[in-house]
């Protein structure tokens, strides 16, 4: 055992040392992962994610108080940035990538509203905004969808009222004609003119009917719970964000690199002949492959450590809801990767075949693994392929713990097939390394 | 200039770069594994492009016609699968089932679902899901619109007057199912959502994410291969090669118009053959003006030819420029908009993003796919990266004239 620490503390020793793999394993990520932090994560640096979406509202002659509830309401809400237009100013503007979606309400909404048969709200998206634009369709299709559930329910129940008559008809065209100092003219005082009358009388009518039917609809019978995940920040006042996820996932992507860095040593240090100069010593030859591996596992505990020590001062990211969970994730994912690429240096014979492979196995594994995207949006077949890769169940560890401020029992899977491949994978390099040391390949 | 000694540098940089295999695979074959495996992992924006079909339990204690109703538009939909079970399941469970990923949603119908709905006592239905997954947010979606649709006729129809009554005003003397079908299915106020880009339609432009994607990595792969190969100026410089070199026949600004150059063309094939190989591999489209598309590609290659010699000029080690050609160029990647679109950032990182070659050079590449950019208005960001361009090449130059002559 002591000749393992001895070969551990060394090559910490010069892990320490080298100033470039420091800047490339620790300022590197912590660069970039506050670079992401700064795009999603908020935290001491103020609002995250998203800004208002800017959105151009088209609607033709609605009343002036109206429009001006509409954009306070749409102000308020906090998602948009509305600006008024006219129908060619809005196409400009989201042609322009000024908005990224123009709300358009059809000319004589109000009026089209009880005559016309058929009414349309166009929504006019920003095809390089995709994601702003869409978020924009949907929420005027969640509001329209309440207008045509209201509608078809008031046809059902009172389809006279959607045959209206030729009289009726042009009795209502009558009362709306004009601005809207007419109207309200025209309404104040309805017996003036026998068309006014009538069409006042339809129009109450209607409204009795659309009273009574939005009374009824505001009780619904069967209510819905929306269970949804219970965000970490609903506990702590904390913002929950995509960095939660992104700040472990690229954390892991950058200790793949390290760890294969330490597996390169192997190579490095045979190519030297240094390797074949320790194996000459007495004792057996395990002692220098678990040293290595060992220094490798040291060196992804303190890069994941400090990454995710930097997440949680400058981002607020949760570090779980006890002191040991993460510690004992940020181990075994440690020492998972370790094993893994010290397996793939025992395989491969030339450091530089190892190079290339190594850097192609992170970025493949990374993709499948879910570090650059989360694994539940893969399609099947990618998901089921990323299960093999250790970096999958070290993702969904970090999620349960960050994310969801799992305790160990809610990681116990993952971090069961975490230890079983560390000691699989420990083992498959103590035989590999014996087996070649014995052949004379490496000694 | 010596053009023979720059044609020869050029010609050897190209020799180089086609005798490493492994190299040849970090020039063509990663970019496009990239683009296909990211292009597949976000799918479509919307989510609607993606292949997996996603499961929603539903914990079925009524058992009557009317959970067949709210189940009939998620059970139409492709992307999911209802897996019905007729226990009963604790809430603690169902947001275990959902937490480990094993079903999109969890559904619990109450006995007394279908009462409800003939007259009977109100019920809760509870729906279990992730907010942070979209096919969650899709399954939510569905059942929330059917949920909609049968509250709505049960309250219409609690509207209905008794038989023999006297229909008041606030009441209907009956309830047409067949029109509240009609209704439903033809409503009379729609929602039209267009794209106003070069071709309005939807299933086209940004809508899929390999039009980000595809671009993307094409910059991202060449900025990486010129970045990581000016460790071979490092080399040359450390082997005493580029002394040797000016004491023959060439000149420092011979030096440089041959590292630039090789570097150039070295970018443009590079980036014509993964354009190619993606709009023909992915279909993937790049506007309508050729020029645009050509101007954006040399200013991109000329700014990273230029960034190779100005990092070989000031690394001292070759690990030393692998280490900061990695980082650099993951770093614009990310703030550039390379890794993932500038949109959803907050408006000081687009700022940020956009002052840079990559972002600047994605954001025409938007431009022209999306709302059809041709010169004239991709000039703000292509004059921008000419700017990039001219001061990383006059350092570059600085440099090493400076080095050569030392």
């Amino acid at each position: 055992m002591t000749r393992l620490w001895v070969f551990a503390a060394r090559d910490l020793r010069r892990m320490a040392n080298d100033r470039r793999a420091l800047v490339i394993n620790l300022a590197l990520p912590l660069l970039l992962t506050s670079i992401m932090g700064l795009s999603f994560g908020g935290g001491i640096f103020g609002k995250k994610g998203i800004s208002a979406i800017p959105v151009a509202l088209v609607a033709g002659e609605l009343p002036d108080a109206l429009r001006d509830r509409l954009l306070a309401g749409l102000q308020e809400s906090g998602f948009f940035a509305p600006v008024w237009a006219d129908s060619a100013q809005a196409d400009a503007l989201v042609r322009s990538g000024d908005v990224a979606a123009a709300i358009v309400l059809p000319d004589d909404a109000l009026k089209g509203f009880f005559q016309s048969d058929s009414l349309s709200v166009a929504v006019w998206k920003d095809p390089s905004s995709e994601v702003k634009a869409g978020i924009v369709e949907e929420i005027v299709r969640r509001g329209v969808l309440r207008v045509q559930a209201g509608e078809a329910a008031y046809r059902a129940l009172w389809p006279d009222d959607y045959r209206i008559s030729t009289g009726d008809s042009a009795a209502v065209a009558d009362l709306f004609a004009g601005g809207l100092d007419e109207i309200w003219r025209n309404l104040r005082d309805p017996d003036a003119v026998d068309s006014r009358k009538r069409a006042t009388e339809f129009l109450a009518r209607a409204m009795d009917h659309q009273v009574a039917l939005s009374r009824a609809l505001s009780e619904p019978q069967v209510g819905l719970t929306i269970a949804d995940r219970i965000p970490v920040a609903a506990e702590d006042g904390r913002e929950s964000s995509l960095f939660d996820y992104f700040l472990p996932s690229f954390a892991v992507f950058f200790l793949m690199f390290a760890v294969a860095g330490g597996a390169r040593d192997l190579h490095r240090e045979r190519t030297r002949r240094t390797l074949q100069r320790q194996l000459l010593g007495p004792g057996s030859a395990w002692p220098v492959v678990v040293g290595k591996w060992a220094a490798s596992v040291v060196q992804g505990v303190v890069m994941l450590s400090v990454l995710l020590l930097a997440g949680a001062l400058l981002f607020r990211v949760n570090l779980g809801p006890d002191p040991w969970t993460l510690p004992v994730v940020v181990v075994l994912t440690c020492t998972a990767a370790s094993g893994f690429f010290m397996l793939l240096a025992l395989l491969v014979r030339r450091e530089k075949v190892l190079d290339n492979l190594s850097t192609a196995v992170i970025l493949v594994s990374g993709m499948l693994g879910g570090n650059f995207m989360p694994v539940d949006n893969m399609p099947e077949w990618m998901a089921a392929v990323g299960r093999f890769f250790f970096n999958y169940w070290a993702n969904l560890s970090f999620a349960r713990v960050i994310g969801d401020n799992g305790s160990l029992t809610a990681v116990g899977t993952p971090l069961t097939v975490l230890a079983t491949a560390s000691a699989v994978l420990l083992v498959a390099i103590v035989v590999l390394f014996r087996l070649r040391v014995r052949r004379g390949g490496w000694a | 200039m010596n053009r023979q000694v720059i044609g020869a540098m050029v010609r050897l940089r190209l020799l180089r770069v086609l005798r490493d295999r492994g190299g040849l695979v970090w020039l063509l074959v990663m970019p496009m594994v990239f683009s296909y495996l990211m292009g597949n992992l976000m799918g479509d924006w919307s989510g609607a492009g993606s292949s997996r079909r996603h499961k929603v339990l539903v914990f079925d204690r009524d058992g009557g016609a009317a959970v067949d109703r709210l189940l009939a538009q998620l059970a139409d939909d492709e992307r999911f699968i209802i897996v019905s079970a007729d226990s009963s399941v604790t809430d603690e469970r169902a947001r275990f089932l959902v937490d480990e990923g094993a079903a999109s949603a969890v559904l619990q119908v109450p006995p007394g679902f279908t009462d409800a709905f003939a007259g009977g006592p109100t019920v809760d239905l509870r729906l279990s899901v992730d907010g942070n997954r979209l096919s969650s947010q899709n399954a939510r979606t569905l059942i929330e619109r059917s949920l909609l649709r049968l509250n709505t006729e049960r309250a219409a129809r609690g509207l209905v007057t008794a038989p023999g009554a006297a229909v008041t005003r606030d009441r209907a003397a009956a309830f047409d199912s067949t029109a509240f079908a009609e209704a439903w299915a033809h409503p009379r106020l729609r929602l039209d959502a267009a794209s106003l880009g070069r071709l309005e339609v939807e299933d086209w432009g940004l809508t899929r994410a390999s039009q980000h994607v595809g671009p993307a990595y094409v910059l991202f792969f060449m900025l990486m291969f010129m970045m990581v190969s000016a460790k071979d100026l490092v080399q040359e410089r450390q082997d005493h090669t580029l002394a040797r070199l000016v004491i023959s026949r060439a000149s420092a600004l011979d030096l440089v118009a041959g590292y630039f150059l090789g570097g150039l063309v070295i970018g443009l094939v590079q980036g014509a053959i993964l354009l190619g190989l993606n709009a023909v591999a992915f279909g993937l489209d790049y506007g309508d003006s050729p020029l645009a598309l050509v101007l954006v590609m040399l200013l991109f290659a000329c700014f990273a030819s230029a960034a190779s010699i100005l990092l070989g000029t000031l690394a001292r080690t070759g690990p030393q420029a692998d280490g900061l050609g990695s980082g650099l160029t993951m770093t614009l990647g990310a703030i550039g908009g390379l890794w993932w679109p500038l949109e959803i950032t907050p408006s000081f990182m687009q700022t940020i993003g956009q002052a840079l070659p990559t972002g600047q050079a994605i954001t025409v590449f938007h431009g022209m796919i999306g709302r059809g950019w041709g010169v004239e208005r991709s000039l703000p960001m292509l004059a921008g990266l000419l700017v990039w361009f001219v001061v990383v090449f006059a350092l570059a130059t600085w440099r090493l004239r400076r080095q050569a002559s030392a």
